[in-house]
């Protein structure tokens, strides 16, 4: 017996140290906002949510690509040469305090210096996380659109958050089952069934 | 064994170790997700105007791999160009392309160009990297120390606003500027001249002829402008009830172009004058010139048919039966090649000039009023006499602009030797050859894909260059140099006004709307230009007449240096030109049509002498000429001569990059510089060698090995007489097969694609294009001689024999025939490969696990596998499709009729609720197939180009018997009677 709860003991502590060691260095690396880091604390909540800027304001090629654009320094400081923001202490709701004034400063650091913004992909297609989407994958924002699709139906409520986060695992299945509900006809699913719509 | 027999020491088992790392390791997975890669999106810091991301843009431009200026339109995406087609605009190509345009891109991205200015170091004998200032100073330096010594500016074919700027910058040095094009066709200026009073190369029209005979051009394959006869010769074959153009090739060797003749006549090397002469001969004794004879008539009369058959080895009747067909349908006789090289190339030029003329043939399908620009280049005498003046140290500085002399020059003349006695040497090529590695100093210019100009290939057209991306790498066009340059030169402190040759090109032109439309504004005029891609103008038409200076001329046997045994043809290859295409990895990895060989020259002989000497394809032998000697392998052709070997141009490179350096044998070495008498053209066919057998043998590697087809009829032919007689259409070739399963039902589409074996020329433009359209890695000799080749689109190359046993070459373009019922499809065990609901057979790449059944199983042999991720050394990758996936290593892959465009035109369709119209998507290979042979659409349109031709009466599917039920149908060649 007393074999035993020693070797329990011995797993406990291991257990213990190990799974510490891992949450202290998942916590320290990232907030608890559920997206990843940005160089930029850029709100949606503030701008899409608050401010009621439409999404196309800003990816403007949603309509006539497959690719949906993202804003350049040039777009942001559009207004923000105009809008210096409020010198005020501001927390996300995964908890982290930022200074409005100064995250929009770190921009106008970016259009001084006529550097780009390296953004963090947050909408792969692959999984939960942020890796990218894959090669071999097709998806055209522009057809999705012109049928009139909401972004959030993909992209969720990002209206609400301030960290962008991915809100559906926007997998194969995903893709399947809404392209199910949404067939008109028999023509449309065996489309649907069509690797090369997407795969090429 | 008891559990706790096996217990460790410590009492932790190694298993329960493992159950608690996996619980801790997934727990910290899930919290932390710290092992997954980041990807970043890099915006535009300033977005450029009108670029949408995703959208492709097309920018006109006009192509300088070669004099025919053909039109392009060049795609690029975000910033990047991808991929290169013809600009529908031009009349020169018509929105067609060759498969040298369509590598073009190679060259704007190829790792091994010039990254930076470089100046030779004395100390280490190199050339080292310096700065574009110091550059331009060192240049100016040299400039204002100008000596006594002479300037010469040493360029190829640079027609248009740049050759007056040329002139402009050298006239206050006193400079000369020579044009220098390897094959610049002298004998046929010189022998217009003689005839016509007209030193310059006419429009030949095969478009607007019904019966080409041709003496040794090679008008598919070098000879002028071949997009541009490539139509001509589409149109020549088309059949309008029952009737068809006929085609008559005279050489000692059948190249790409003779195999398309209906009948090659291989008359004895450098005799083809006296065939031309007999011709005329008969017609004028029958009297079926069309045109009084004149002064003509006491030139050929002595030339009998008889007589000219022991000269010529061609029989009389043959001559004589040429001369009725020449004369009684519109005609048109053109001389170049082979028999445009020997000593005696102008006279033979003039005795083609002489049927012409009395065939009426001048003014209609031989056009002066619009000479080609070409006609504008130095002769081989002028080459001749600069090196020697170079050789004397009276050339103190030499401007080398994109020629390579050291390489294309004949052996003989000794160019590197006397290139060392000139005192500077300044290179403007955007790559070290073997002439630009002996400058003294390298100021790189920007390919033409990155800067401005035009260029004119002939009088009726003038086509604009611009700039269809940011340069590469750290260069500037030569303009700019030069411009930036002469502002630090005494001498030129006041010629030039602008400050940039954009600005200079455009003044030039400010000038020229002012005539051509005087009614529309400069930037209005600017704009469409530039949109067009060109401007045409209408040439008035000229009265040509006989000249009397005709009369002057004898003809005379050809001068051959040497005592070997064979005549030595060194032809130019299609692929590489002069050379210049060598450092293309897409052309070296072409097979050439003939041998299918990759990578590598060849030497072509006889069957007959090749057993006498007991030599198989792939043997080495040594051929000793006067001017040196070399090792090579053989491929034994039915197609030549057994007193002639022949050898193709461009390879053996001892520089130009990493692609082009030590393959195969450049014969220029070797060369005499022995020259055509009368106009002084460099003598390509001068030289007798003898060939040696070193008793070893190595593979040849080739794409193809076998050279008949044997039972299985892969190419069909069908003779001219027995069209129109099955009824409207279906012979036996459309009959059903019985079969277990349903046919396959298709909704909107079944795509497929009709292919014109009666025009279909065996080019390997449509190889090429594919490659650039789908990422088409390229693998190395190597590879390909493990079979490993990774190209989509093949050309099948057959020699079968007529049913009078002359060589019957046959080509055939073989791709993936997306069955309906395909042997591929069945076999995988992962779905990675089925028939989708249009008719394509799909091929999923991160579907497939590389088991390769599917490649075993297909019937046409088409699909690819990769065996190693292969590698685009930057920034070749930059060309890369972004809508095309990148493969690697395990994967299999093969033609899905182009998915990605059909799939970006259904898009646009959409947009406009409808369906996909016919031709308005064309596949890569359509696009470019220069002679139309191929074909793609909608089936299921029974209105669409492809349907009508796919139920055209020759149509049949390569082996059918196998009811493989495949998309492609193939259109039978025609054969005619033959001379």
């Amino acid at each position: 017996m007393k074999r035993e709860r020693q070797r329990f003991l011995r797993i406990a502590i291991t257990v213990l140290f190990i799974s510490a060691g891992f949450f202290l260095y998942a916590e320290s690396a990232e907030s608890r906002d559920k997206g990843p880091a940005q160089p930029v604390l850029f709100s949606h909540k503030i701008h899409a949510g608050d401010n009621q800027i439409q999404c196309q304001t800003c990816h403007s090629y949603t309509e006539v690509s497959p690719h949906p654009g993202i804003p350049s320094v040039q777009k942001c400081m559009g207004c923000h040469a105009y809008v210096a923001g409020r010198d005020v202490e501001y927390t996300t709701q995964g908890g982290q305090t930022i200074n409005i004034r100064e995250e929009i400063n770190k921009v106008k650091g970016y259009w001084q210096r006529q550097e780009p913004i390296p953004w963090v992909k947050v909408t792969g297609m692959y999984g939960t996380t942020s890796a990218g989407m894959p090669e071999f994958v097709r998806f055209n924002h522009k057809r999705h659109i012109k049928r009139g699709f909401e972004c959030s139906t993909c992209h969720g409520e990002v209206e609400k958050m301030d960290v962008v986060h991915k809100a559906e695992d926007l997998t194969m299945g995903f893709c399947i089952s809404c392209h199910e509900e949404n067939a008109d006809n028999e023509e449309h699913k065996t489309e649907l069934k069509d690797c090369l719509t997407c795969h090429y | 064994m008891s559990r706790k027999e096996n217990k460790g020491k410590d009492g932790m088992k190694r298993r329960d170790f493992l159950k608690v790392l996996g619980v801790v390791g997934g727990t910290a997975a899930v919290a932390g997700s710290c092992s997954e890669p980041v990807e970043q999106i890099i915006p535009y810091v300033i977005p450029p105007e009108n670029v949408i991301p995703g959208v492709p843009k097309f920018y006109t431009t006009t192509c300088r791999e070669c004099s025919s200026g053909c039109g392009l339109l060049v795609k690029n995406r975000e910033g990047r160009a991808i991929k290169v087609e013809g600009n529908p605009e031009s009349p020169i190509n018509m929105g067609k392309t060759c498969a040298v345009g369509q590598a073009s891109l190679q060259g704007l991205y190829n790792p091994d160009r010039v990254r930076s200015p470089l100046v030779h170091n004395p100390e280490t004998q190199r050339l080292e990297a310096i700065g574009w200032k110091r550059g331009e100073e060192i240049l100016a330096e040299k400039l204002n120390s100008l000596g006594s010594g002479k300037i010469v500016y040493l360029s190829n074919d640079i027609s248009g606003t740049y050759s007056k700027f040329v002139a402009e910058f050298l006239k206050p040095l006193g400079g000369e500027h020579y044009v220098y094009e390897t094959f610049s066709h002298e004998p046929i200026r010189k022998a217009n001249e003689i005839v016509f009073g007209r030193d310059e190369i006419p429009s030949y029209r095969i478009d607007k002829a019904d019966y080409l005979l041709s003496f040794g051009a090679d008008y598919l394959e070098t000879w002028l402008s071949t997009v541009s006869n490539s139509i001509g010769h589409s149109k020549l074959r088309d059949i309008d009830h029952g009737k068809t153009g006929q085609i008559v090739h005279i050489e000692p060797r059948s190249g790409m172009t003779a195999s398309n003749a209906d009948t090659w006549i291989a008359a004895k090397p450098g005799t083809e004058q006296y065939l031309a002469l007999g011709i005329a001969n008969v017609m004028i004794s029958k009297g079926l010139n069309k045109v009084a004879a004149g002064p003509v008539a006491k030139m050929v009369s002595g030339y009998t048919p008889e007589k000219v058959a022991t000269l010529t080895e061609v029989s009389a009747d043959t001559i004589e039966k040429i001369a009725r067909d020449f004369t009684a349908s519109k005609s048109l006789a053109i001389g170049g090649g082979t028999a445009n090289t020997g000593s005696n190339a102008t006279e033979t030029m003039v005795a083609v000039n002489i049927l012409n003329y009395l065939a009426g043939n001048i003014g209609k399908t031989v056009d002066f009023s619009d000479p080609l620009s070409i006609s504008g280049a130095n002769t081989f005498g002028d080459m001749k006499k600069l090196v020697e003046e170079m050789r004397s140290g009276k050339v103190e500085i030499l401007i080398v602009h994109d020629v390579n002399p050291v390489f294309t020059l004949p052996g003989e003349l000794k160019v590197a030797e006397a290139l060392e006695k000139v005192p500077f040497i300044v290179s403007l090529s955007a790559f070290l050859d073997e002439t630009s590695e002996k400058a003294h100093l390298v100021l790189p210019e920007s390919t033409n894909f990155e800067s401005w100009g035009d260029y004119s290939p002939k009088k009726s057209v003038t086509g604009i260059v611009q700039p269809v991306m940011r340069p590469v790498f750290n260069t500037k066009s030569a303009g700019d140099t030069l411009i930036s340059v002469s502002k630090n030169v005494g001498a030129l402190k006041n010629t030039f006004a602008e400050k940039k040759y954009y600005d200079y090109l455009r003044s030039a032109w400010k000038k020229r709307a002012a005539i051509i439309a005087p009614a529309t504004g400069f930037e209005k005029f600017w704009e469409n230009l530039v949109v067009k891609g060109l401007v045409t103008t209408a040439p008035a038409p000229v009265e040509v007449a006989l000249s009397p200076k005709i009369s002057s001329v004898s003809f005379s046997d050809p001068k051959f240096s040497g005592e070997g045994s064979f005549h030595l043809i060194a032809y130019p290859s299609y692929r590489f030109l002069d050379g210049r295409g060598a450092n293309k990895p897409w052309l070296q990895e072409l097979p050439d049509a003939l041998t299918t060989s990759v990578w590598d020259s060849w030497l072509e002989i006889n069957p007959a002498v090749a057993e006498k000497m007991g030599l198989e394809d792939g043997s080495y032998v040594k051929v000793d000429t006067p001017g040196g000697s070399f090792e090579v392998q053989v491929f034994v052709y039915e197609g030549i001569r057994p007193d002639t070997v022949a050898i193709p141009l461009g390879q053996g490179h001892t520089s130009y990059g990493r692609y082009a350096k030590g393959r195969g044998v450049n014969p220029f070495a070797l060369l005499p510089a022995a020259t055509d008498v009368l106009s002084g053209g460099l003598s390509l066919l001068s030289t007798k060698a003898s060939v040696s057998s070193l008793r070893k043998r190595d593979l040849l590697v080739r794409t193809q090995y076998t050279k008949s087809q044997g039972d299985r009829p892969v190419t069909k032919t069908v003779a001219l007489d027995q069209l129109g007689h099955n009824g409207a259409h279906h012979g036996s070739e459309h009959a059903k097969h019985p079969d277990f399963y349903p046919e396959k039902e298709y909704s909107k589409y079944r795509w497929g694609m009709a292919i014109d074996l009666n025009k279909c020329t065996g080019c390997g433009a449509c190889v090429t294009a594919c490659s650039a359209e789908n990422n088409i890695p390229f693998v190395g000799k190597k590879q390909i001689a493990k079979r490993r080749e990774m190209n989509w689109i093949r050309i099948e190359r057959f020699f079968e024999k007529n049913s009078d046993g002359s060589l019957d070459v046959r080509f055939l373009p073989m791709l993936c025939q997306q069955c309906g019922n395909a042997p591929c499809e069945p076999v995988c065990p992962v779905f990675a490969t089925y028939h989708n609901h249009e008719g394509l057979n799909g091929m999923i790449y991160n579907r497939c696990v590389g088991t390769r059944y599917c490649a075993n199983n297909c019937t046409y042999k088409v699909r690819r596998f990769n065996w190693y991720t292969y590698k685009f050394p930057e920034p070749l990758n930059w060309q890369l499709n972004p809508d095309v996936t990148v493969r690697s290593k395990g994967i299999m892959e093969k033609c899905t009729f182009c998915v990605q465009r059909i799939s970006y035109g259904k898009d646009l369709a959409k947009d406009e609720g409808r369906l996909l119209r016919d031709r308005e998507v064309l596949t890569a290979c359509e696009q470019a197939c220069p002679s139309d042979a191929i074909v793609f659409g909608n089936l299921l349109d029974e209105k669409s180009r492809a349907s009508v031709l796919s139920e055209d009466e020759r149509g049949y599917k390569v082996l059918e018997v196998v009811n493989t039920k495949p998309a492609i149908t193939y259109l039978k060649k025609v054969k005619q009677e033959r001379v």
